[in-house]
């Protein structure tokens, strides 16, 4: 099916695997052709800028979709010489920010882009000077122009209320604009990336292959080892290496490992958000054993450090199996047992019931993931859409409410949990033996490769073009609250303020995570003065 | 004799008041499975808040912002001087429990508007918040308190305590204890500070001293309301009263904190729902107290 | 059940946080501490600051004095173990240690000097003593004599060998 569509569109293969399909377009028919991948199920997982003059070509724009149903990953490449290019946000409102990113980190331009404004970088960052293109060195440091920061327009007909960037609710700086009449929120408005690091630049200007796992663990304080296997299954994809079977099995025990601990956090912190501090500390309590669990197996509680282009660095020693299997089925009892006592508290379930309702529809034109995708009805799960590692001998089930409110994702997550002891415990007993790890390969240079996992928040999806001397050329990492993110408008519009903050919580949003990518000068303010405004407002 | 049994109770409860919280939080961090800062510890966080300068926002109307938590803090410790505590001395003259009502609720009022005065948007709705839920509160205390004047035929506390027990009596009390519950601004009755959503609220822009005397006053009012329940069924006079009221103390705290730590926080519409099903419980109470039961 | 089962459960679980600092915690084997350089064994060959991700091993060569050092920050280190993995020598290990608080920045670096040996052709210090030494005990007797001479030397003595040979060879 995708073949037809692609030749109607004269789209020109590049690369083909069975798990992803790399075609070039011509930049008159990328609109067309996204449209009609839209249609037919496609979702927008991830777009890359490239700049390929090291390549011998041009800048590019890496455009990657997904689809659960054909079960492939399709990359649309379309090179420009002049710049410019055509959006396909209008056709794809998912796209959004991918397109305005390679703007503002290469300078590219978007034509027909709906809001064709600054992204990433900070307001004082200098026009026309490109962080991401191969010129620009990357310790370099531009002079800061000053500017006044750009604060939207005060509305004189609602009250604006700032939510951020620093509020104890939100435990990274991002920054919500909040409408709101009475008690009722009427819109709200994103502004992130406050803490962009930089990292892709780092990693091709200054770190080999294997280094930027490590690198890539460190996108995320919670759930980074799902972001360093998928940037080694990305290189690995590149290269065409096949990893033992021992270290796939080895890498699903430590995934799920770390989608416990992660969702175990999350639903303690909305207990907390809801006033429940006794929930929460139960749940930590339990997510605690977990990272022992974590901590016997890597060395380490949070940062695994554990796998490399190759495989896994160490093997998981059969002598602490049993101990590891005991203390899992007794989290997952504690865990059941707990949450039967919680989900019977009435007055905390009615008040997470019905509010932030995001429907089915606006989360497929957004391209939303994981949970938070799961919540509104849409089936979705790369472990089983897009088998990596060892998921495809392993059964498991794929958790889908559709009532789309922080309810639905609180079952969705929590039944996720289960499934995740489940899947632990399968694989603890099926893991074959074996090497963990191989030695000898070769990369070569200039090949596109995708690395797709499943991240506690959704799907990760990170593209990698490889360089010469063991070096990335390009490194693009997307994490799932990137996608998610834009959905929270949305869910806040017509609740009540008391509700905002497990609204945008209940996404399990990851600030730094989708921030990945500007260098924000220090103590730079981004927002000043409404507040006051807001305030007399307020008091009208 | 008064004067020295006034003082001697007045230091009481300037002593236990901050003590009280230092206890709730040991038993909430006990059911929390945690193990909770020592019971001197709110003290300590007083002693280190006083000795902190004030900050007052720019855009704050500085002279009520600064006189808030003073007036809220010298409104309660005057109503200890109505209300009798450890020991069962006070200054009495017709219709005092409405004026301990009274200056219970301005201590309430003051902090709502050093909120306002702070200008600042979480402590506006904060502030909203408890005005809305104060309201209705009040409410349901004024049918607590006329269904108690109209058994007893008197507006005195000392002629009020001990109660005669009858039904409209003991309907009062049970609606009296969630009020009480729900005037210390428990969970989930916390809305107006709700940590998570809108940032300790009306306290939002208070710092060093002037914080330690707004939690100073909450603090106090928490005590106020257990005295005035304590009232209710401590006998008034002799040597017990004291042991009792002591050991009585600690014990409400066990409880309320108890049922606080296993509580998730209402949202303002849910409370008032419920507050105003209180007050009809109340009112209730008030009729069958008119038809002499 | 509800909240009073929850109730129960937490006063039977009793206190589940941990007392440290003021205990100590138990850490498992395998654990990844602060790295330690053994400087009586470690050769300066400079394989752990080449795979070093955050480049917190870093290599000085100080000509003039004949030295060569190896100075490992940890400020920068993110313990991923890579320098254990990699150290020809041993030298560098991993251990359970984790508390970094230091008094200042120095504290945080482990420095190991190394005297470097002069190359028999040109006379410029070019690579540690006890690597080569490291190097000679694994290499052939007849190419010992190789390692006395710098890299360029070698290259341009080796060249010279082969165009000797060749030109015999015709
Ligand atoms: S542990 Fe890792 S970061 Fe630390 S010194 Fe060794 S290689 Fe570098
Ligand atoms: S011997 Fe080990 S510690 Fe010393 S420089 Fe080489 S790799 Fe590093």
């Amino acid at each position: 099916m995708v073949d037809k569509i692609l030749a109607e569109y004269g789209a020109v293969v590049l690369d083909r695997n069975a798990k992803r399909l790399v075609v070039q377009v011509d930049d008159k028919q990328l609109r067309p052709l996204a449209e009609k991948l839209f249609e037919s199920g496609f979702y927008y997982a991830n777009g890359v800028g490239v700049d390929e003059r090291g390549l011998g070509h041009d800048f590019a724009m890496y455009h990657v979709f997904a689809s659960e149903k054909d079960k492939l990953y399709l990359v649309v490449k379309v090179s420009t010489s002049n710049l410019k290019l055509p959006s396909i946000t209008p056709v794809i409102p998912g796209s959004n920010w991918a397109e305005r990113e390679a703007m503002d980190m290469l300078g590219l331009e978007f034509e027909g882009h709906p809001e064709p404004e600054r992204l990433i970088l900070p307001d004082d960052w200098p026009k026309g000077v490109y962080p991401l293109r191969k010129e620009f060195d990357y310790n370099e440091r531009p002079e800061f122009v000053e500017r006044k920061p750009e604060s939207t327009p005060q509305r004189t007909d609602v009250v604006q209320l700032p939510l951020g960037p620093y509020h104890p609710a939100l435990h990274e700086p991002e920054y919500f604009e909040i409408h709101v009449d009475g008690e009722v929120i009427t819109d709200a408005k994103y502004r992130g990336f406050h803490i962009h690091r930089g990292m892709e630049k780092l990693a091709e200007g200054r770190l080999t292959l294997n280094q930027v796992p490590f690198l890539a663990e460190r996108i995320c304080g919670i759930c980074g080892f799902t972001h360093s296997i998928a940037y080694c299954q990305a290189v690995a994809d590149a290269a065409g290496l096949d990893w033992p079977e021992r270290a796939k099995y080895i890498g699903v025990i430590l995934l799920e490992i770390e989608r416990l601990h992660s969702h175990l956090l999350w639903v303690g912190v909305v207990f907390h958000l809801l006033g429940f501090d006794s929930g929460f500390m139960h749940m930590w309590r339990i997510r605690e054993k977990v990272m022992d669990i974590a901590e016997a197996l890597t060395g380490n509680r949070k940062t695994y450090g554990l796998v490399l282009i190759g495989g896994m660095r160490r093997d998981i020693d059969e002598s602490r199996k049993n101990w590891v299997l005991k203390t899992l089925t007794e989290l997952r009892e504690e865990t059941e047992r707990v949450s039967k006592d919680i989900f019977g508290m009435k007055e905390l379930i009615n008040r997470i019931k019905g509010i932030g309702v995001l429907p089915k529809e606006d989360a497929r034109a957004l391209g939303v993931l994981g949970p938070v995708a799961r919540a509104s009805g849409i089936d979705t799960d790369v472990r089983r859409d897009h088998p990596y590692l060892a998921y495809d001998k392993l059964d498991f089930k794929v958790p889908v409410y559709p009532e789309g409110d922080v309810l639905a994702r609180l079952l969705v997550r929590y039944d996720e949990i289960i499934e995740s002891f489940r899947l632990l415990e399968q694989a603890l007993s099926e893991m074959p033996q074996g090497d963990v790890m191989i030695e000898d390969y070769t990369i070569p240079s200039g090949r596109v490769g995708l690395g797709a996992t499943e991240a506690p928040r959704g799907e990760d999806v990170h593209f990698v073009i490889t360089g010469v001397e063991s070096k990335v050329y390009r490194w693009h990492p997307r994490a799932p609250t990137y996608n998610n993110l834009p959905s929270v408008p949305i869910m806040l519009r017509g609740n009540n303020i008391a509700d905002a903050p497990i609204i945008i919580a209940s996404i399990d949003p990851c600030f730094s995570c989708t921030d990945h990518v500007a260098i924000v000068r220090k103590g730079k303010v981004i927002w000043k003065g409404p507040l006051g405004e807001g305030v007399k407002q307020v008091g009208r | 004799m008064t004067w020295v049994a006034l003082a001697v109770n007045i230091l009481f409860v300037l002593f236990y008041a901050p003590l009280m919280d230092g206890i709730e939080r040991q038993v909430r961090a006990r059911l929390q499975c945690r193990k909770g800062p020592p019971i001197t510890q709110t003290w300590w966080d007083i002693l280190k808040l006083l000795r902190r300068p004030p900050v007052a926002p720019e855009k704050a109307v500085r002279p009520i912002f600064n006189l808030a938590p003073l007036v809220a803090f010298a409104a309660l410790l005057t109503a200890f001087i109505l209300v009798p505590t450890l020991l069962p001395h006070s200054i009495t003259f017709w219709g005092d429990l409405i004026l301990v009502i009274y200056l219970m609720n301005s201590a309430t009022l003051a902090l709502v508007f050093g909120g306002f005065a702070s200008q600042n948007p979480y402590a506006h709705i904060g502030a909203d918040r408890e005005v809305n839920i104060f309201l209705v509160e009040e409410l349901a205390l004024a049918f607590v308190i006329v269904t108690l004047a109209i058994v007893n035929g008197s507006l005195t506390i000392e002629k009020l305590f001990p109660v005669q027990l009858k039904l409209s009596v003991a309907i009062a009390l049970i609606a009296f204890v969630v009020l009480v519950y729900i005037a210390s601004a428990r969970i989930p009755f916390d809305i107006p500070e709700a940590e998570p959503e809108i940032v300790e609220g009306a306290l939002i822009e208070y710092s060093g001293s002037q914080l330690a005397f707004a939690k100073y006053a909450i603090y106090l009012k928490r005590l106020l309301l257990f005295s005035l329940l304590l009232n209710f069924v401590l006998p008034r006079n002799g040597v017990v009263r004291p042991l009792l009221f002591v050991i009585a103390l600690p014990i409400l705290s066990i409880i309320y904190a108890s049922i606080e730590a296993y509580c998730g926080r209402y949202r303002v519409t849910e409370a008032i729902r419920l507050l105003k099903r209180i007050s009809i419980v109340t009112m209730i109470s008030w009729v069958i107290a008119i038809a002499g039961w | 059940m509800g909240r009073f089962g929850l109730i129960f459960k937490s006063i039977a679980k009793g206190r589940v946080t941990e007392k440290y600092p003021f205990a100590p915690i138990e850490l498992p084997e395998g654990f990844r501490g602060k790295p330690e350089i053994d400087p009586e064994k470690c050769i300066g060959c400079g394989a752990c600051a080449t795979v070093c991700p955050p480049s917190a091993i870093q290599i000085h060569v100080d000509e003039e004095q004949g030295y060569k050092t190896i100075d490992l920050f940890l400020g920068r280190c993110i313990f991923c173990a890579r320098c254990e993995e990699v150290c020809p020598a041993e030298a560098i290990r991993l251990t359970k240690e984790f508390e970094l608080a230091a008094a200042s920045e120095e504290d945080l670096h482990q420095v190991v000097k190394l005297k470097m040996a002069k190359c028999a052709g040109c006379g410029r210090p070019f690579d540690t003593v006890r690597h080569l030494q490291f190097i000679a005990e694994k290499l052939p007797e007849e190419q010992k004599p190789m390692l006395a001479l710098c890299p360029d030397c070698r290259a341009k003595l080796a060249s010279k060998i082969l165009t000797v040979a060749a030109r015999r060879h015709r």
